[in-house]
């Protein structure tokens, strides 16, 4: 699945680097994002795949992204 | 709503008179007689031009519905036809084809919206309604429209039963697809044999009594000597010293074992070490924070002139012991985080905390519940977050597995965290102060943080104190005690009340 959005600093669970797409969806990634995406606002377009997992987050729809860029 | 069904049946029988003029034109013509087909077009654009205020949800709808009373004008007229033995094919066909037509828009819609509710991943916006059955009536006289459209009901007032109130008892809080909103309550509605009323949930903003008693306690007034506790907001609101001063020469029958499973818990934290006991292997160690921060709300050492203040007094009440749930970034997959809570059973956990969870759309994992299962069998209370989504934690697990106590978060004003997501369709829902949160961090440090996670703890802490004074309580008469004695606050009716420690261990020491 194709999103494009923005990286945000969730402030939740100690904290968190997560995604807001462009439709309202939350997407929260079960890996680290590359650090020189990791700043409050930026704007990228990713392929994402819903992932099962479990976390402290407790926010949004967890997904692997398996590319990610900035636009 | 009657306005509603009547415009729909008079559109029809517009478009079948209209139909019928036209029929009674090609009569005469049949019969040779003169014959001006202007009024019954003009009639039949008439009845087409009604069909645009009958109030139908829709493109697809609206064609669909034109379709279907131009293919009926068209059959009836038809009819007509038939019974004054004149040819009727000229109506029967297009109408027939209307009909197929009007199915083939309706069918197009239908999978369109199917395709989009069920393959998107864009959540839908719901609303809440209010709805209020006869006295005599249950939910299960409704379900079958419920389910039809997408809706789901709770007690609105869970705490009201009939014999205290035959109106209150009977009213439901209905969450349904904002675009499904109109169709229900117009099916509702119509329902007169078994509701009452209906109506969306209106928002009614109130001043907020328990957060104008919120006080922060100074801290030379604490009788521990705990250096942050003035900095816990959250213990002042609950009233710490108040418990500390309640329990200080109250012994407790033995200590509770509170299981933190998570990250792994720091335990040679200054502030925890003291209280901990090992788990052994990577639960000890904590390569995140998140673990020992609920640590410390669960069960901090207190009075120990270190950190944090918890309600664990001298340490004389809970030991925590931290299992292994989730890795270095905070995720761990559905096994591991039943293989924590099996290992955290089979150590004797009276309290197994667990401030953690994900989307769980079609039911909780089943060996995630199976495990809770297991664990509640033997004896553990379980406390799990509602989580952080301000989403209704009915879909996601554990909050959504049986038995569970799902905790919400509240802010400083004791108002529902805006991140919280509300409890009130589950079994056992409680809240308690979630943001803004001061607690341990690996290192000897100290942090504050946000989430239903910290709310978690501080409720799995209380559970433990009641479990340190009555070993025996069960997980269903713990809930009993904090939800009794807990705080009514504005939004209780979507997340619970918010814990009262002081009182609820009056309670069980009563």
């Amino acid at each position: 699945m194709e999103i494009k959005g923005t990286v945000r600093y969730i402030d939740l669970s100690g904290g968190f680097w997560g995604i807001e797409a462009d439709n309202g969806q939350k997407y929260a990634p079960t890996k680290d994002l590359p650090s020189h995406l990791c700043k409050d606002g930026v704007r990228i377009k990713a392929m994402v795949a819903p992932a099962q997992v479990f976390s402290i987050m407790m926010w949004g729809e967890p997904v692997d992204v398996q590319s990610i860029d900035k636009i | 709503m009657i306005t509603a069904y009547a415009s729909h049946l008079l559109g029809t029988v517009l478009m079948a008179a209209a139909f019928i003029l036209l029929g009674r034109g090609i009569i005469k013509r049949d019969k040779g007689r003169s014959f001006s087909p202007l009024p019954a077009f003009l009639a039949i654009l008439g009845a087409i031009g009604f069909q645009f205020f009958i109030p139908v949800e829709g493109l697809f709808g609206r064609f669909g519905h034109l379709f279907l009373d131009l293919g009926l004008g068209m059959a009836i007229a038809a009819g007509y036809l038939a019974f004054n033995r004149v040819k009727a094919n000229v109506l029967f066909v297009p109408g027939l084809l209307a009909i197929l037509i009007s199915g083939g828009v309706y069918g197009v819609g239908a999978l369109i919206e199917w395709g989009y509710s069920g393959f998107s991943f864009e959540k839908e916006s719901r609303v809440e309604l209010l709805m209020e059955l006869g006295p005599d009536d249950s939910l299960e006289e409704v379900q079958s429209l419920l389910d039809l459209y997408d809706a789901t009901a709770i007690k609105a007032f869970p705490n009201v039963d009939l014999s205290e109130s035959e109106d209150l008892a009977q009213y439901f809080l209905v969450t349904v697809p904002e675009k499904y909103q109109e169709r229900l309550v117009y099916a509702l509605d119509a329902d007169d044999e078994n509701v009452d009323q209906v109506a969306q949930n209106g928002v009614i903003e109130l001043t907020n009594p328990e957060a104008l008693k919120v006080d922060r306690t100074p801290i030379d007034r604490y009788i521990v000597d705990d250096p942050f506790v003035s900095q816990q907001w959250y213990a002042s609101s609950l009233q710490y010293n108040e418990v500390y001063k309640l329990i200080q020469n109250q012994a407790p029958v033995r200590k509770a074992k509170v299981a933190i499973v998570d990250t792994g818990v720091d335990g040679v934290h200054e502030d925890i070490s003291g209280v901990y006991t090992k788990s052994g292997g990577l639960g000890d160690r904590d390569k995140h924070s998140h673990g020992t921060h609920c640590a410390g709300l669960a069960g901090a050492a207190t009075n120990n002139g270190k950190g944090v203040a918890s309600l664990n007094l001298d340490g004389r009440f809970i030991t925590l012991s931290g299992y292994p749930a989730l890795d270095e970034r905070g995720r761990g997959t559905d096994q591991r985080v039943a293989q924590a809570i099996i290992d955290a059973a089979e150590g004797g956990a009276d309290v197994i905390s667990m401030s953690l969870g994900g989307p769980a759309l079609f039911g909780p994992p089943k060996a995630q519940k199976d495990a809770i299962e297991y664990a509640l069998k033997r004896g553990a209370i379980v406390v799990v977050a509602a989580g952080n989504s301000n989403d209704d934690a009915r879909r996601y697990s554990p909050a959504n597995i049986p038995g569970v106590i799902t905790v919400a978060a509240v802010d400083p004003n004791l108002r529902k965290a805006s991140f919280s997501n509300t409890n009130n369709g589950l079994r056992m829902p409680i809240a308690a102060p979630g943001v803004d949160i001061l607690s341990s961090t690996p290192g000897g440090n100290y942090q504050s943080f946000n989430g239903t996670s910290m709310a978690t703890p501080l409720v799995s802490g209380l559970v433990g104190m009641l479990r340190a004074y009555n070993p025996d309580i069960s997980a269903e008469e713990a809930y009993r005690i904090i939800e009794s004695t807990g705080t009514q606050v504005p939004e209780t009716a979507k997340i619970g009340k918010v814990i009262n420690p002081l009182e609820a261990i009056k309670a069980v020491l009563e």
